[in-house]
């Protein structure tokens, strides 16, 4: 391959290719069999570059912990003795350094602000305002039911879901401490200088830019990347694995599996109540609903189910454990003559089946315990003709079956009174 | 979704992780813009996940989810409306070809450690061009502009270090000639 070809395919890969140097490509690439398959070469080696260097960019985060210990050790060997001269020194350099920070870290760096709180959310100070902006190493915890979400300058958002405790860095570049709980995150695109780093007891995780989902308990991460790629390395033995969008992986055993297909979700916000035509799906066809964005909050509106067989797959939380699965239904069909009217379905197996004989045109909550864990599938598999059409002039009427609401609550919730403020509970977007 | 259908399902998955350098590279091909190829690899993902039940097992995996990709990178590529710059479909067909050789089905874990032990012997200078390149995404010119340098400089030093790592990758696989 010359030089002007080498510099062709560099342009080219470069995407800085004008529309008359395309041209001499093409030309080129029709000339020269070569050409092309060292473009293939070229694109695989990138590829493999991309990922080496996606991989050791991660591996270079080390968690807060360690930074600490080893400031420990060397206070130790120094002893207590005051020495002015130090003291002034270091005060210089610390002045630099800290100059230095607000200088490097830019806006996308400062401390995140309370966007919206729901229910017990404490900091430091007492109870989380939305505007308050959180204090360099001060926590957010959330309490049974309750969420919060914080936003950054940047435009970056972080959505804590309920029994979650998060510890925000005492500088910039120290990562944000997940202790427990679950976060899901919307994070600007940011240079390496700016990389939003989080770390748990058991990885840490580098984030670029991305929408990614974070569960973490003792010993234990999982994380799902919807958007952008992820590093995470786990602390046990410094393994690490590069997350692209649309995987998941398990800090027990880094294996990378695939997330919720997105594109089939239908986002909890388009839903609305007010809206009377519904979010009606095929008949027979298998759709996914997001409601739960987190473990506590749940959308609102109406999802009308046409026909039997039309499964509804929820995305399961990433968290694991005992949870309850709650379903608002309510049967719009006046006659209520055909039962059952649908199944929870886990892994494919009927877990239960759910009759509503009675309650017809009255919302109904049915609970369905379940021992959830990160990749199940969970779905609703209506059982039940939910729109008919009647053609009789004088009896025609259009019945429905309606899903409002479904949760997943490891919590204490139970549904109530306190349905309409779980469901003003905040999304991430 | 039943038990059969979703191992199938897990089954396309796990090819898809296996192979996933070679259908970025071939997005990346297309492309050229790694936050578009991020976006490809993504849709690929779903449209496996969705449609695994149109791969024949008995037939090489490569050259399906290839043309995947492509369709997908396309589709992206009309989105952005960026389909002056794009290759001409007969030169996308070879490209096709020779992403899916039967020597491409090889496994890339020894060149894949080898590019890492390479990247390692990389000095400062060589690795943060690397990383603004690779990992920040960064353009030519954005790069020239923060080293103070021409854009024709950097693509010259990006071509040396990448020949310096493919002949090390070589070196340490033990053999001779272009890394693919």
């Amino acid at each position: 391959v010359s030089d002007a070809d080498a510099e062709l395919l560099e342009r080219y890969l470069g995407d800085d290719l004008d529309e008359q140097a395309a041209t001499r490509l093409r030309l080129r690439l029709e000339e020269s069999p070569d050409l092309l398959r060292r473009l293939a070469e070229r694109a695989l080696f990138d590829a493999m570059l991309r990922t080496g260097l996606v991989a050791n960019a991660a591996a270079r985060v080390r968690p807060a912990s360690g930074t600490v210990r080893r400031r420990s050790r060397a206070r130790h060997r120094r002893g207590n003795r005051p020495r002015i001269g130090a003291l002034v020194a270091a005060a210089l350099v610390f002045g630099l350094l800290g100059l230095s920070l607000v200088w490097r870290d830019g806006p996308a760096d400062r401390l995140p602000s309370v966007l919206t709180a729901a229910g017990d959310v404490e900091v430091p100070s007492g109870p989380a305002r939305p505007g308050m902006r959180l204090a360099a190493g001060s926590s957010v915890r959330t309490g049974t039911g309750s969420s919060v979400v914080l936003g950054y300058d940047d435009g970056s958002r972080l959505a804590l879901g309920a029994r979650t405790s998060l510890v925000v860095p005492a500088t910039g570049r120290a990562p944000i401490h997940l202790e427990a709980g679950v976060l899901q995150g919307d994070v600007a695109r940011r240079t390496p200088e700016r990389r939003l780093v989080i770390s748990t007891s058991s990885a840490v995780i580098t984030v670029l830019g991305t929408r990614l989902r974070l569960a973490a308990e003792a010993g234990r991460t999982v994380l799902g990347v919807e958007h952008g790629t992820v590093g995470m390395r786990r602390l046990a033995d410094g393994h690490e694995v590069v997350v692209p969008a649309g995987f998941r992986v398990d800090s027990t055993d880094l294996r990378l599996r695939p997330l919720v297909a997105e594109d089939t979700l239908i986002e909890a916000e388009a839903l609305t109540d007010a809206s009377p035509a519904d979010h009606e799906v095929e008949s027979g066809r298998s759709v996914r609903i997001y409601r739960e964005r987190l473990p506590g909050a749940s959308g609102t509106g109406c999802l009308a189910i046409p026909g039997v067989g039309t499964e509804l797959a929820l995305p399961v939380p990433l968290r694991s454990g005992p949870c309850r699965l709650w379903v608002r239904y309510r049967d719009e069909d006046l006659r209520a003559t055909e039962l059952p009217t649908f199944a929870i379905v886990v892994d494919g197996r009927v877990v239960q089946e759910v009759r509503v004989a009675g309650r017809s045109r009255a919302w109904l909550w049915v609970e369905c315990p379940l021992d959830l864990r990160p990749g199940m599938q969970v779905a609703l598999r209506s059982l039940h003709a939910g729109v008919l059409d009647h053609d009789d002039p004088v009896f025609a009427h259009r019945s429905v079956n309606r899903i409002d609401a479904l949760r997943f609550s490891f919590d204490d919730w139970t549904p109530g009174v306190s349905d309409d403020a779980a469901e003003a509970a905040p999304s991430p977007r | 979704m039943d038990a059969e259908s979703s191992r199938a399902g897990e089954e396309v998955m796990a090819l898809f992780v296996q192979h996933r350098t070679r259908i970025e590279a071939y997005a990346y091909a297309i492309l050229r813009r790694y936050q578009d190829v991020d976006d490809v690899l993504q849709e690929v993902a779903m449209v496996l996940m969705r449609k695994h039940r149109d791969y024949d097992p008995t037939t090489p995996f490569l050259p399906w989810v290839l043309a995947v990709t492509r369709r997908e990178a396309l589709a992206q590529a009309r989105a952005r409306r960026r389909t002056n710059t794009l290759l001409d479909d007969h030169h996308l067909d070879r490209l096709e070809a020779v992403m899916a050789e039967a020597d491409a089905e090889a496994p890339h874990d020894g060149r894949m450690t080898a590019l890492m032990t390479c990247l390692g012997q990389v000095g400062r200078p060589g690795s943060d061009l690397l990383r603004m390149k690779y990992v920040d995404r960064y353009s030519a010119e954005d790069i020239a502009a923060r080293m103070g340098t021409t854009r024709q400089a950097v693509y010259s030093v990006l071509q040396r270090l990448r020949a310096r790592l493919e002949d090390c990758v070589n070196r340490r696989l033990g053999h001779t000639g272009a890394a693919s």
